[in-house]
């Protein structure tokens, strides 16, 4: 329950509001996790907030976060340059179950910063490629200048060990790709692969969440194949505390990725 | 075109065998290139497109020049609706973005025989209404600006 002291290491810029942080254990331990899993982040004087791990996952020396600058503490943590400190508690939860998907098919599905969460499992997927059977990225993002880890996305759309596939909400006349909704690739993806025995993985805004595996469900993916990560008020990262209940779920400890199977009946109970 | 043919897109799955016998001799296969226009709006919308490989675009023309793309569809879509409807003309234009190869009925002769056989007729309508929902409910999670509604930290 006490954080540890990391240096941060590198900075870079993902869009204007957006910074992927790496830091390293100041103490020298090693730092593993699952992907999917999150760290409560420090930031000193300011407070603490949950933050996802979207770094390789089998490099056991350095951690990334991607924040988006959204209140008082992740500008904070923005704003943190090499050489700064800030304290580190975790990794927390429940991850991405991606042994769920090997020999099979995998659809990830992402909205906004929803793919920082989700970058670990791409680089799983890419470190044992032949495990799985067609991998299918979708990634919706609000404009152009809002997506995430661009440099990357074209690498693997180049790279053909995933099939990418890009959406904005509002395009620039230039932009040649997608224009709509993350959830209107689904049935472009539907085409591609065998939904009835494909793994799905969503991660995006609650709405984007919500729509996007209900769309999934209806186009034949098995709610138990179907995962989403959760984003509620975690604070003490390990079931105590309650602040990140849903329903019977303690998301710090039982999510934050969670299965549809489990999720469909509180998704009816209103202001839940 | 082949009945296998018209069996690649997901609309051939509304109908029987039968019904599929009676749309071949309305259908025929279609290319576009990257800018190309499918239609115009207020052009004459005397086809019913199906999006076999590709992505189109919707535009709308901007007054003083330039358009704005609202949307776009990918392969396995149907594209146009203003056919079912008097005056038949089409709202929109209607881009390829990509290299796309489509299948084009005749929307007359599709129409014919929506009036003939009511069962066809109503299997269309529901394939056509399922997509309508489908859009209006993309066009409202469009307007809802979902990816700003982010919880704000401390």
């Amino acid at each position: 329950m006490i954080p540890a002291l990391f240096e941060v290491t590198e900075v870079s810029r993902d869009n204007e509001v957006t910074f992927s942080l790496e830091a390293r254990s100041k103490d020298g331990v090693p730092f593993l996790f699952r992907p999917g899993q999150f760290n409560m982040l420090y930031a000193f004087g300011k407070g603490e907030i949950p933050i996802s791990i979207s770094g390789k996952p089998y490099t056991d020396h350095t951690v990334i976060h991607t924040v988006q600058n959204v209140g008082a503490v992740s500008r904070a943590l923005t704003e943190l340059r090499p050489g700064d400190s800030f304290g580190l508690r975790g990794p927390f939860g429940r991850g991405w179950p991606v042994e769920n998907a090997v020999g099979g098919d995998l659809l990830l599905m992402a909205g906004g910063l929803g793919l920082a969460p989700l970058r670990p499992v791409i680089y799983e997927v890419l470190h044992s490629r032949s495990s799985f059977g067609r991998v299918i990225l979708l990634y919706g993002a609000r404009s152009l200048e809002r997506l995430v880890f661009g440099e990357e996305l074209k690498q693997w759309q180049d790279g053909h060990e995933l099939e990418v596939f890009i959406t904005l909400d509002i395009a620039d006349p230039n932009w040649r790709g997608h224009v709509g909704v993350v959830t209107s690739l689904c049935r472009t993806a539907a085409q591609l692969i065998d939904v009835s025995n494909a793994t799905a993985f969503i991660c995006g805004p609650p709405i984007m969440m919500r729509f996007s595996m209900r769309e999934l469900l209806g186009l034949g993916v098995q709610p138990a194949q179907c995962f989403v990560s959760l984003e509620r008020n975690m604070q003490c990262g390990v079931g105590h505390c309650g602040h990140c209940q849903y329903g019977p779920l303690f998301l710090c400890k039982d999510g934050p990725v969670v299965d549809c199977e489990g999720l469909l009946p509180w998704l009816k109970v209103k202001e839940l | 075109m082949q009945t296998a043919d018209l069996k690649k897109h997901p609309f051939a799955t509304l109908f029987t065998e039968g019904q599929i016998e009676k749309l071949l001799p309305l259908a025929r296969w279609v290319e576009y290139q990257p800018g190309e226009a499918l239609l115009r709006e207020g052009s004459d919308c005397d086809q019913f497109y199906l999006l076999v490989e590709g992505l189109v675009s919707i535009d709308l023309d901007l007054p003083g020049g330039g358009s704005r793309r609202l949307q776009t569809e990918g392969a396995g879509t149907e594209i146009g609706w203003s056919w079912l409807f008097p005056p038949y003309e089409a709202t929109f234009d209607i881009r390829a973005v990509e290299p796309s190869k489509l299948i084009a009925l005749d929307a007359s002769r599709l129409r014919d025989m929506m009036d003939t056989d009511q069962d066809f007729g109503n299997r269309v309508l529901k394939g056509m209404l399922k997509t309508f929902v489908g859009r209006l409910g993309q066009t409202r999670l469009q307007l809802l600006d979902i990816h700003s509604h982010r919880r704000a930290d401390k």
